[in-house]
């Protein structure tokens, strides 16, 4: 499911020039736009929300898109809505959380023995799990970066973040992901 | 055992050598600390499967019938929740706004409504106390005071 994000991809490469109708968006792209704000909020019920989210506000602002990367474009919607919603959840922690995480929680919850997983020969399953524990900045940091294969200068400016944090926030999230899935990820001895 | 080329890179570092992210002369350097340093390249091997991990996660299929339901909504006019929460938020704010400005009036009202106290001046005070004392000097209070007090 690789695609180009910094380069026309897609469908739509082929006509350029032609802004595309949401109609097209909807039905080429919504599955892209799912998938990621799958892996963003890590639940079925919160990932149609947000993509149903994204896709509405793309009918209004489709009139402001410029021919050229779209999936890169919808991305860049897609995580900023979903960061934004994250940090208002942090700043009012009255609100009730859903059954996402509290963003600032990093302990160790039960997920599935490496046995259960051999059973269910299902290490994307434990991947994706241990990416839904990561706090969001850091889950952002590295599904843009390993994931979306983005540059650290396009994370930087699609999150508007600095460099430097781009960084920090790569290393951090892989260093985290690393100490959950250690179990599950065999490291070759050299 | 022969010597490290230099001290250990910090963790970030292996991460932005993993990416390519680092200028030509620290990538060379680190390359060179890896090829000699065991525990720098299991980090570094660590990393990379954790990142081959995440790029091989593959996309996620909606639950059927999601997409024509946001197709439908569009059809019949929704609008994005997020954009209601923030007319919400802001038709709130600009509620508080006219509430905050009317006590602010109200807070001016009350203040003014009691006549402030004439401002004495230093002169006029002199002049009274020199009246009191039925000094000749009392109409000459600004020569006085002005002498005294440039």
């Amino acid at each position: 499911m690789r695609s180009n994000l910094s380069q026309d991809a897609g469908p739509l490469a082929a006509a350029p020039e032609r802004v595309p109708t949401w109609e097209e968006v909807a039905a080429e792209h919504g599955r892209f736009v799912y998938s990621l704000a799958y892996r963003l909020t890590g639940s079925a019920a919160d990932a149609e929300d947000l993509a149903q989210d994204v896709l509405l506000r793309v009918r209004t602002a489709l009139a402001r898109y410029r021919p050229g990367s779209l999936e890169g474009w919808l991305l860049r919607i897609t995580t900023n809505l979903f960061y934004d919603r994250m940090r208002h959840r942090a700043r009012h922690p009255t609100e009730p959380l859903d059954d996402l995480d509290d963003p600032c929680e990093i302990a160790p919850s039960r997920s599935p023995s490496p046995e259960e997983t051999a059973l269910h020969g299902e290490l994307r399953f434990v991947v994706q799990e241990a990416l839904r524990r990561l706090p969001y900045q850091f889950r952002v940091a590295v599904l843009l970066c390993d994931l979306y294969q983005m540059s650290y200068e396009e994370i930087a400016s699609t999150m508007g973040w600095r460099l430097g944090t781009v960084r920090s926030r790569i290393h951090r999230g892989r260093a985290m992901l690393r100490e959950r899935l250690s179990p599950y990820i065999e490291t070759p001895e050299e | 055992m022969p010597a490290l080329p230099e001290r250990h890179p910090a963790g970030r570092e292996l991460s932005s050598f993993l990416d390519g992210d680092l200028n030509d002369r620290r990538t060379e350097k680190v390359a060179r600390h890896v090829e000699a340093c065991p525990t720098c390249a299991r980090e570094l091997a660590a990393l990379r499967n954790i990142s081959a991990a995440l790029a091989s996660q593959e996309e996620v299929e909606p639950r059927p019938g999601w997409l024509s339901r946001v197709q439908e909504q569009v059809a019949a006019g929704a609008r994005p929740a997020s954009t209601q929460r923030i007319r919400l938020r802001l038709r709130l704010r600009l509620a508080g706004g006219i509430a905050a400005v009317a006590a602010g009036l109200m807070g001016v009202g009350l203040w003014l409504a009691p006549p402030p106290p004439a401002p004495v001046s230093f002169q006029d005070e002199v002049r009274q106390h020199l009246v009191q004392m039925n000094n000749p000097l009392s109409d000459q209070t600004s020569y006085v005071v002005e002498a005294r007090y440039p």
